[in-house]
């Protein structure tokens, strides 16, 4: 079975003065192949670390990413197998080239074919991504098109190397409502072409939209996970209540969120525990995850 | 606290009324058409939200609204009464005196133009010291005080912005805006860049105080939903006009327009059948030439010959209005 795996994975950046951040606290799951699993949390909740670990833009601390039984940084043709879609869609294609150039190079390089060849392919892409017909597109820049273009345009470089694991990081949180639906609707699609999606988003409606499963991760950790009409239905650990219950839902009343930012946090203990209304002595020595039922596991001392 | 001034044709309770306004951007290609013939009212205590996509003249407005349009923008023609006076052509002198005490804003994005060298209440104090004689301890109590209202500690006053996250830098630029106990509020994007849990903590704390204190808010915001579960009545703008208003319920249970029926069926449902949502084919119109009809017709899966030819009034229904020739022909289909 192909899949991409984190085993216990940290991440800990080094600052000034010998201060240091975990970004990514032993994290673990896997991404199997034609599957869709959204990662969901907050800002400094360490999803793009996680993005960024699994295209290995970044090499864990501790721990191992792996591709089908390799560890990532072993893997000769990664970008071929596994492509990142980028937050911000104004900065993510080289403004010198035309979208053309940058969506075709990769191919002739990867394919070892002509710049012709490469060229009907990138066009392919350009079509699959709904910039149609694409051989105007081939020749602007991105500075000529609107965001939702753009965005479509680097997923157009992306799949055109026929990657099996796509990872989105934030791909609609700069377009408006209506644009970013159209990409939500565009990674469906490319989904049901048998490619695998890790979909990181702040927003769990979107999630619901185009995974199955969600991971909830808070301050570097992964606190719940689980199919995600249960999670969002039956959400186990405090911090996903509360998500779930400020995330808007015109069906449901306004429940107003609790105050308090996370300040500090106590060194061993669950990293929620200083926002957590239901904290007792016990979260000084956080469990590991408990799997509660098929497939919903949750990490909380209130599920020992 | 809202006592009208002139009080002419200002119904019981409203603050602050919009008539008529037209606003234009002059660029060298052309005058763009960013506001156009927009009215509105609001009462004191009352919430109300502005929903549209980028570009459709929602911060324009509350420019307007404020008195802060500064050139390429002009206000064409209409008014902005605040208890009855109206702030459209004052000097900025006259308007320095309104904003901020009768009507304040927090502009898009305010909690990241904080001055990063002074301290969060000292930034309030100044603010209030601009407006009214004190001592400057007593404006750094009152900060003290302003802060522990929004949901922070007294302490912050003396806390940089950088050392606040992006909820609490947000919390203290809404209790600047609050600091002169304004009698409208007007939040652009208040919540955007925040945390949904934040976002939630920050408007369970605007609509408490709005309990308390009696002021008007308009909040402005993309996110139809948010609107949907937390203000009372909702403008709906398309192209730089009002398509459609009515209380929050009312949009909810009954969308009157095609395009607050498309902007609704584009953001997805965290509960409730899972089914494909179609997105709203098209592009908003180019407000440099604007369609001569309904603004949204060419987008619309409605429009009729009429629909292109004339804009549609604004037609009133009790306490919800429609600017659309065919919203009822498109309801069974809702």
């Amino acid at each position: 079975m192909l899949e991409l795996v984190f085993d216990q994975v940290t991440k800990t950046f080094r600052g000034p003065n010998g201060t240091t951040a975990t970004a990514v606290d032993g994290v673990s799951f896997h991404l199997a192949e034609g599957e869709s699993v959204a990662l969901v949390g907050e800002s400094g909740s360490g999803k793009s670390t996680v993005a960024r670990l699994a295209t290995r833009l970044e090499r864990p601390t501790a721990g191992t990413v792996s591709l089908e039984g390799m560890p990532l940084q072993a893997v000769a043709d990664l970008p071929y197998r596994v492509q990142m879609i980028f937050q911000d869609p104004f900065s993510s294609l080289n403004s010198v080239h035309t979208v053309g150039y940058s969506i075709q190079r990769p191919i002739a390089v990867k394919e070892r074919i002509s710049s012709p060849k490469a060229r009907l392919k990138a066009c392919q892409a350009l079509q699959r991504v709904g910039l149609t017909p694409p051989e105007p597109f081939m020749e602007k820049r991105v500075v000529q098109l609107s965001g939702g273009q753009r965005q479509r345009a680097n997923i157009a470089r992306a799949i055109a190397l026929s990657p099996r694991f796509m990872i989105a990081d934030e791909p609609t949180s700069m377009l408006d409502v209506s644009v970013g639906l159209g990409i939500l609707n565009l990674l469906v699609d490319l989904r049901a072409e048998e490619m695998a999606l890790l979909f990181i988003t702040h927003n769990l409606a979107a999630a619901r939209y185009v995974a199955d499963r969600v991971i909830v991760l808070y301050r570097g950790t992964i606190v719940e996970s689980g199919a995600i009409d249960d999670v969002i239905q039956r959400p186990l650990h405090p911090y996903t209540q509360d998500l779930v219950a400020a995330t808007p839902d015109p069906a449901l009343p306004f429940v107003g969120g609790r105050l308090g930012d996370p300040e500090t946090v106590e060194v061993g203990w669950c990293p929620f525990a200083p926002r957590c209304t239901r904290r007792t002595a016990r979260c000084e020595t956080p469990i590991l995850r408990r799997v509660v039922e098929s497939g919903h596991s949750v990490r909380c001392t209130l599920y020992e | 606290m809202a006592t009208p001034r002139a009080g002419e044709g200002l119904e019981r309770g409203e603050t602050l009324r919009v008539q008529g306004l037209d606003v234009d951007y002059v660029t060298e290609e052309g005058v763009v058409a960013a506001v156009r013939d927009m009215a509105f009212s609001l009462r004191a205590g009352e919430i109300v939200g502005i929903a549209g996509e980028s570009g459709c003249g929602k911060s324009t407005l509350a420019h307007a609204v404020c008195g802060l349009l500064r050139p390429p923008a002009r206000i064409r023609r209409g008014r902005v009464e605040l208890g009855g006076q109206d702030l459209v052509g004052l000097s900025e002198r006259a308007m320095r005196s309104i904003r901020w005490e009768r009507i304040a804003i927090v502009p898009q994005s305010a909690m990241n133009n904080l001055s990063p060298v002074l301290r969060v209440g000292d930034q309030i104090a100044d603010a209030m010291l601009a407006h009214r004689p004190g001592t400057r301890a007593e404006a750094r109590e009152k900060a003290r005080g302003l802060l522990q209202m929004v949901g922070m500690s007294r302490r912050h006053v003396a806390s940089y912005p950088h050392e606040l996250s992006g909820g609490m830098r947000q919390r203290a630029v809404i209790a600047m805006a609050l600091a002169l106990n304004p009698e409208v509020l007007v939040l652009d994007e208040p919540t955007t860049a925040l945390d949904v849990i934040v976002q939630a903590a920050i408007l369970g704390t605007i609509r408490d105080l709005r309990d308390q204190f009696g002021f008007a808010v308009l909040l402005i915001t993309h996110d139809l939903p948010l609107l949907l579960q937390t203000v009372d009545r909702i403008l709906v703008m398309y192209g730089g006009g009002l398509v459609e208003s009515g209380s929050a319920d009312g949009i909810w249970r009954r969308p009157r327009h095609p395009y607050t029926r498309a902007l609704l069926g584009a953001f997805p449902p965290l509960t409730g059948p899972r089914a494909r949502l179609e997105a709203i084919r098209g592009m908003p119109p180019n407000l440099l030439r604007p369609p001569a009809g309904c603004a949204f017709a060419p987008r619309c899966p409605l429009a009729g010959e009429a629909c292109r030819r004339q804009r549609p009034p604004l037609a009133v229904q009790g306490d919800a209005a429609a600017a659309c020739w065919r919203w009822e022909a498109g309801e069974g289909e809702g």
